[in-house]
């Protein structure tokens, strides 16, 4: 078969015209695809050097972006979610939800529409629980816990527990 | 040839003649073949063509599904001329028709050789069988080159020459295997089925997950097989694979046989393994035989370089007659130990006589070879656990190492004289 | 390598908000944070909606032609690859979505959407006219007979594309690439061999930093090629390239269904045209 065997000029159509303008191909023997591109030719010309459409990229943001920022800045993560069923909605979807529908009331001044949706969620009967709630429920944990650890060494007797504790106290290479 | 086939006395022309013969079908023809396979599927000439189904030649040899395409397709072709024989297909068939003309004259030519060496050996030409033709060839051509491959043979066509492999592509041109292209179809046939059935034990076990079924504690009985080597996947797939290729082989086959289902696969995993021979199944034990004083022996025949050594070991009380002599006859400590060992081993130093007649090489090569002949014998008077200790100790293994030869120009086998600049 | 998944399993605020878009949700335009920021676009909703009254909804209605190569060719639509898929199947089987934007292909600015915490995203509008074109043409040879080689490097959906060759009746290549498979292909393939009529690449990277060294050696050997081109990837010298996410296994099993359905509508219409040509002699 005759080949042309180039890759930066032109198009692989226009590099088998060319072979069958010049006689190096028989018109009966073109490709297969030859036709198929004839009455189809792609939309951009597959040429190696063509050059890119400068097009500059934006930022897709939407309204509730910034609801669910503000939202993610003041209460903690949701907990666990099912990422496998794609029913049911997670907490921050709901928040914004229940913003706008309490913004359609335009009684509602506008600079309380999040404190609103908080309230009306918590009506609702869903548990928001801020940053900082989090925090002192964890500490909660971490004081009864250590408590019970406490109490467990104290019935052993606290000397014993004393120079145990000794034990695990890292010595200083320097000392 | 004529005067050969009415058996006159042989000359030295005569032998070249056989020689010349013979080496047709081995090494030096290896390169002609290649010869040949460039030349026809370069520049066979396209005015030989064999597309026309009454080409007898042509079709009649090639197998399996091309055949069968091209027989289906080949009234089709006359009838209606728009169905092109693609280029491909047209190029197959002339070089199939090449090579089964080669063959063919191959094996002519082989026949002739074969009635001319029974005539030479005084043989019935009829009877004559390839036994007979290696023997012949061995007693004619006495070659003592190291190599076994490069020692004159002559074998049937069909066993020289490589098989030419099948169109593996229709009328049309259309590959038949969807992996045509990668150039290893069936290699990577193996990789798809593996990561199949991979996929679709994982799919069961989902499936069981789901149920609370815990996979039972079925498992593929692998003992005494291996997962067949390169070489050998390499001949079953007709395709020369790669390390690396032999390596992934290996990755996917493992991780499928990993699957807690994978019995359920048993057939597909064990047509790539083989089996191991354990080495005990080989040693058939020498038969214990009575002397006159109704004393039990046996006897065996051991070599260790180019040393023969002809061993009996007799019920008694412990004592050597090496060549005549008692242990003394080797001077050296170290050979007197390597010849008591085996006995020493199984704790039976003074329960035998061994009587041993060693020939050829030095005081080590006969040390060894009458320690490997006490070694054989013991065999015929041990329990299958001293027998499996003594395998294992390498008492049983033939140690089949021998002299490397000097080399021209060298000062040994591999050693060089010293180099000094100019 | 970035690691990129379908919608359903990104983990975070990214799932959360692409995930808003999978209900038909229309938010109140009249909304405070649009008023505060008036530059702020619509909700991806709204977006998706748009671009799929873009796409006709009426299907161009078939005219019964005689199956002779010319009049097919003149046909818009002779295979019917319209119906295949809507643009909304392309969002759900994660089609849009691109690679992190320092990784961007300046070849492939034209065909993005924008970015979304930079996460690009390819505008499916021009993904879905690419598309149905390279359906179309992949149809029309498969029709004539033609060889197609599905190519794919990428290890994770190997197997899937050489599945859906098999179950296609055609080729599949999606392992190390030896040089010269259609450059020398007499040598490599040790006979004359027919080389593929059409080369589809799922993905046009050989490795992250690499192209794919079928594209240049098919343009080469004057091979026509439909590609995949995610948004790391140079669609130049692909005949019809398809901008869309080429990573996501749930991604390339809706290719694959797409491009085996055309195949076998394509083979299935010949075998239709044949018997009616038969019984009409």
């Amino acid at each position: 078969m005759a080949e042309s065997r180039l890759l930066k000029l032109g198009t692989i159509f226009s590099r088998v015209n060319g072979l069958i303008r010049g006689g190096r191909m028989k018109f009966e023997d073109r490709p297969l695809w030859y036709d198929v591109y004839e009455a189809f030719p792609p939309k951009l010309p597959p040429v190696f050097d063509r050059a890119p459409v400068m097009k500059e990229i934006n930022d897709i943001m939407y309204p509730e972006d910034i609801i669910r920022a503000e939202f993610f800045k003041r209460y903690t993560s949701p907990g666990v979610m099912n990422l496998v069923s794609p029913a049911g909605h997670t907490l921050s979807q709901r928040f914004v939800e229940t913003y706008f529908e309490v913004a359609k009331d335009a009684n509602v001044p506008r600079d309380q529409l999040f404190e609103r949706t908080a309230s009306r969620m918590q009506a609702q009967g869903t548990v928001l629980q801020s940053i900082a709630q989090l925090k002192e429920k964890s500490a909660r944990i971490a004081e009864a816990a250590n408590a019970s650890a406490g109490a467990s060494l104290s019935g052993r007797g606290m000397a014993g527990a004393d120079e145990r504790i000794q034990d695990f106290v890292p010595q200083s290479p320097l000392r | 040839m004529s005067e050969l086939a009415k058996g006159v006395r042989w000359t030295t022309s005569h032998l070249r003649l056989l020689l010349d013969q013979a080496t047709r079908y081995a090494g030096p023809s290896r390169t002609s073949w290649k010869g040949y396979r460039g030349v026809s599927s370069v520049s066979g000439s396209p005015r030989m063509s064999s597309n026309s189904p009454s080409d007898a030649n042509a079709p009649r040899k090639l197998s399996g599904a091309a055949v069968s395409e091209f027989v289906k397709n080949a009234h089709l072709n006359e009838a209606d001329p728009k169905v092109k024989v693609n280029r491909a297909m047209r190029s197959y068939l002339e070089r199939a028709q090449a090579h089964n003309m080669f063959m063919k004259q191959q094996q002519q030519d082989f026949e002739i050789c074969r009635r001319h060496l029974a005539n030479m050996m005084g043989e019935d030409v009829e009877t004559f069988s390839q036994e007979d033709i290696d023997d012949s060839i061995r007693y004619l051509l006495p070659s003592n080159l190291f190599s076994r491959r490069s020692r004159p043979l002559m074998k049937p066509p069909q066993e020289v020459f490589p098989q030419e492999k099948e169109a593996q592509f229709g009328i049309d041109g259309r590959p038949f295997r969807s992996l045509f292209y990668t150039g290893l179809p069936n290699y990577y046939q193996v990789l798809y089925d593996a990561a199949n059935w991979t996929r679709q034990l994982d799919d069961l076990e989902d499936e069981r997950v789901r149920k609370g079924k815990v996979p039972p504690e079925k498992q593929i009985d692998l003992t005494g097989t291996a997962w067949k080597s390169k070489d050998e996947m390499s001949k079953m797939l007709l395709e020369k694979i790669s390390d690396h290729d032999y390596r992934r082989f290996v990755l996917t086959m493992e991780r499928l046989l990993r699957h807690p289902y994978a019995y359920r696969v048993e057939e597909f995993i064990k047509k790539y393994r083989q089996v191991l021979i354990a080495e005990t199944k080989d040693l058939a034990p020498p038969v214990p035989k009575k002397d006159d004083s109704g004393k039990s022996y046996a006897e065996s025949h051991a070599t260790k370089k180019s040393c023969h050594a002809w061993v009996t070991l007799k019920q008694g009380t412990g004592k050597y007659d090496i060549n005549g002599q008692d242990l003394l006859f080797f001077p050296r400590v170290q050979d007197r130990t390597q010849v008591m060992f085996p006995l020493q081993f199984l704790n039976k130093l003074y329960d035998f006589d061994v009587i041993a007649r060693a020939e050829f090489g030095g005081n080590s090569s006969k040390a060894q070879a009458i320690r490997e002949g006490i070694s054989r014998c013991l065999t015929a008077f041990v329990t299958s656990e001293e027998l499996e200790l003594m395998r294992q100790a390498g008492l049983l293994t033939h140690d089949k190492r021998v002299k490397e030869r000097k080399k021209y120009a060298y000062t040994g086998a591999r050693s060089k004289p010293q180099w000094r600049k100019r | 390598m970035l690691l990129r998944c379908v919608p359903q399993c990104i983990s975070g605020r990214v799932h959360h908000l692409l995930r808003s878009t999978y209900r038909p949700l229309h938010y109140g335009t009249a909304c405070s944070a649009a008023e505060a920021f008036p530059q702020m676009r619509r909700s991806v909703t709204e977006d998706l909606m748009r671009q799929e009254q873009t796409v006709p909804s009426a299907e161009p209605v078939i005219a019964p032609v005689s199956s002779s190569p010319e009049d097919m060719l003149k046909h818009p639509d002779y295979f019917n690859v319209r119906k295949l898929f809507t643009t909304k199947d392309l969002f759900q089987a994660g089609v849009h979505l691109g690679h992190m934007e320092g990784t961007l292909n300046d070849r492939m600015r034209q065909f993005i959407f924008g970015k979304r915490f930079n996460q690009l995203v390819i505008d499916l509008d021009q993904t879905a006219e690419y598309l149905r074109d390279a359906l179309n043409v992949l149809s029309h040879i498969v029709y004539r007979g033609g060889i197609v080689l599905f190519v794919c490097r990428h290890r994770q959906n190997g197997y899937l594309v050489e599945q859906m060759a098999i179950e296609a009746g055609e080729y599949s290549h999606t392992r190390y690439w030896r040089g010269g498979i259609l450059t020398n292909s007499t040598a490599v393939f040790q006979s004359v061999t027919r080389l593929p009529d059409l080369l589809v690449f799922f993905s046009t990277q050989n490795s992250v930093l690499e192209q794919h060294l079928a594209v240049d050696q098919a343009a080469l050997m004057n091979i026509p090629t439909i590609g995949i081109v995610d948004t790391n990837c140079n669609p130049n010298l692909i005949t019809y390239p398809i901008p869309g996410n080429d990573d996501s296994p749930a991604t390339v099993a809706f290719y694959c269904y797409l491009f085996k359905t055309a195949v076998l509508n394509a083979k299935k219409k010949k075998k239709e045209d044949d018997a009616r040509e038969q019984r009409a002699q």
